[in-house]
């Protein structure tokens, strides 16, 4: 029903072939100097198209795209520094360095609890044990160990398969917001309640008429992108009618213009926006409205500032706090037992038998 | 505006990463780094759903990878602590033994070649000496 046109994400397989080659070639197992500037420049190759190709459709360059791509540039590069390298220690300070620019990421994603959490967890303890364990157990002589690799071209090649699909699956679910713009006109205009309302929303005598953003809906690539939702019972078909069925009402209220051609207009509307687009819906949200906006909701009903981005709660910390105390009671304590049962389990584990000389 | 497409490739790539390192790597140490490193792409795209559906579950859910992770490290540090005890070496294909009998041995691969093992640690100085020249202890 959905032609999904794998060949247009050409540049995906590319880069993971890219990738694969130069995580092959950097793997510690090539320790001679050989191909050494032919690796350094896959690597950074890669990085670098990788970083392209996530802003390909990108308008300009803002302050927050640059801020993106530096965090996550260093942590990329963080990560593969923890893995080709040959002495664990220097592998834990790069985790460091991954730790403190994904902590710069969440600050973008507007969560600055979880920011101080994970530098003060991550950074702070657990890179601490293990440079501990670190000192504790390894030898001061870069061992055999370190430098030899299992089945690294195997690893690798598999691995990769990995996150092209991966990656293919994001490009065609969450792909960016060519639905969401007229979709979420066709919603603010389902809620007017009088055909003066509807009219300050959609100015008939302007460019931006309900008419257009239908049209825009429909053109999407032969309905191809509605695939942007997970599919459920309703079927395309179903919505290419309801469609015809809005412009219909659109076009005799425009002649029209009158109480009852209004409501047969918002009627249409709602069914429209109502269909959800094949979204699977969920009877119920099990969360309180303490979380947030509840899950069951599609993501074009969703209240959204002018960047489209949705509106989340200014204060992340009390915001936080309300959803672990209300929704995540349960999950909490049992967090806090896990924790105690850890701390008994690590000593019971580590513990020597004392023998009386 | 970042789509959520762009957070989620990058959480993506940071599993793979890790992925690569957990199926290749031989020090036990640098496995449980490899974890840690796929925990961090889960837990960002976590907050990056959390973020673009205007709901704080994510963050919450994140948090409890946190104490995951703490509680993963404090056992894993322990069990590695009791393995080099008993072994004196990190190498995790020691323990290879454990495996179901019968099944065939995975070879490593070896370096290819001979490798110069250098000092991994600085080595200092004693304290109080002046660095530069030699000394009775050396």
């Amino acid at each position: 029903m959905v032609r999904l046109s794998l060949i247009e994400y050409w540049q995906f397989y590319i880069l993971t072939l890219l990738g694969t080659i130069a995580v092959y070639l950097m793997l510690p197992k090539n320790l001679n100097k050989k191909f050494r500037l032919l690796r350094y420049t896959l690597m950074c190759l890669f990085l670098a198209s990788f970083m392209i190709l996530l802003f390909s459709d990108a308008q300009a360059l803002t302050i927050e795209i640059l801020l993106f791509a530096i965090f996550s540039l260093v942590a990329l590069i963080g990560a593969a520094s923890l893995v080709f390298q040959a002495n664990p220690a220097r592998s834990a300070i790069s985790f460091t360095l991954v730790v403190i620019s994904v902590s710069g990421l969440f600050l973008l994603l507007s969560a600055p609890f979880l920011m101080a959490t994970t530098i003060i967890v991550y950074a702070g303890a657990i890179i601490v044990t293990f440079l501990f364990v670190l000192m504790l157990a390894q030898q001061s002589v870069l061992l055999i160990d370190d430098v030899q690799t299992r089945l690294p071209f195997t690893a690798t090649s598999i691995s990769f398969l990995f996150f092209l699909v991966t990656v293919l699956v994001i490009q065609f679910t969450y792909s960016p917001a060519q639905l969401r713009q007229p979709l979420q006109a066709i919603y603010r205009a389902s809620l007017a309640a009088t055909p003066e309302e509807f009219n300050q929303i959609f100015d008939p005598n302007q460019l931006n008429t309900l008419d257009e953003e239908v049209s825009r809906l429909r053109n999407l690539d032969n309905l191809n992108h509605l695939i942007v939702y997970p599919m459920g019972k309703e079927s395309l078909n179903n919505i290419s009618e309801l469609i015809d069925e809005v412009k219909a009402n659109y076009t005799s209220y425009q002649l029209e213009p009158n109480e009852s051609s209004y409501l047969e207009l918002r009627a249409s509307l709602r069914k429209l926006v109502y269909a959800n687009f094949g979204r699977l819906t969920i009877s119920r949200s099990l969360s309180s409205p303490y979380s947030g906006v509840a899950s069951d909701i599609p993501s074009h009903r969703i209240e959204r500032d002018k960047a489209g981005v949705p509106v989340s709660p200014a204060n992340n910390v009390s915001a936080i706090a309300h959803s672990l105390y209300t929704d995540h009671l349960l999950s909490i304590e049992i967090a806090g037992t896990l924790l105690l049962i850890a701390t008994i389990g690590s000593v019971v584990i580590s513990q020597r038998k004392l023998e009386l000389a | 505006m970042i789509p959520l497409t762009a957070y989620l490739s990058v959480a993506s790539l940071l599993f793979t990463i890790g992925l690569i390192g957990f199926l290749t790597r031989r020090n036990v140490i640098i496995l449980f780094l490899c974890v840690e490193l796929m925990l961090q792409g889960v837990a960002l795209n976590f907050v990056a759903f959390a973020r673009y559906q205007g709901n704080v579950t994510g963050q919450v859910f994140t948090l409890m990878i946190f104490a995951v992770a703490a509680c993963e490290s404090a056992i894993a540090l322990a069990f590695i602590l009791l393995l080099y005890r008993f072994g004196k070496s990190l190498n995790i294909s020691l323990w290879q033994s454990l495996h179901e009998p019968g099944l065939p041995v995975v070879p490593d691969q070896q370096p290819e070649e001979v490798v110069v093992l250098v000092d991994a640690m600085p080595k200092l100085p004693r304290a109080g000496i002046e660095p530069g020249f030699e000394t009775e202890e050396g």
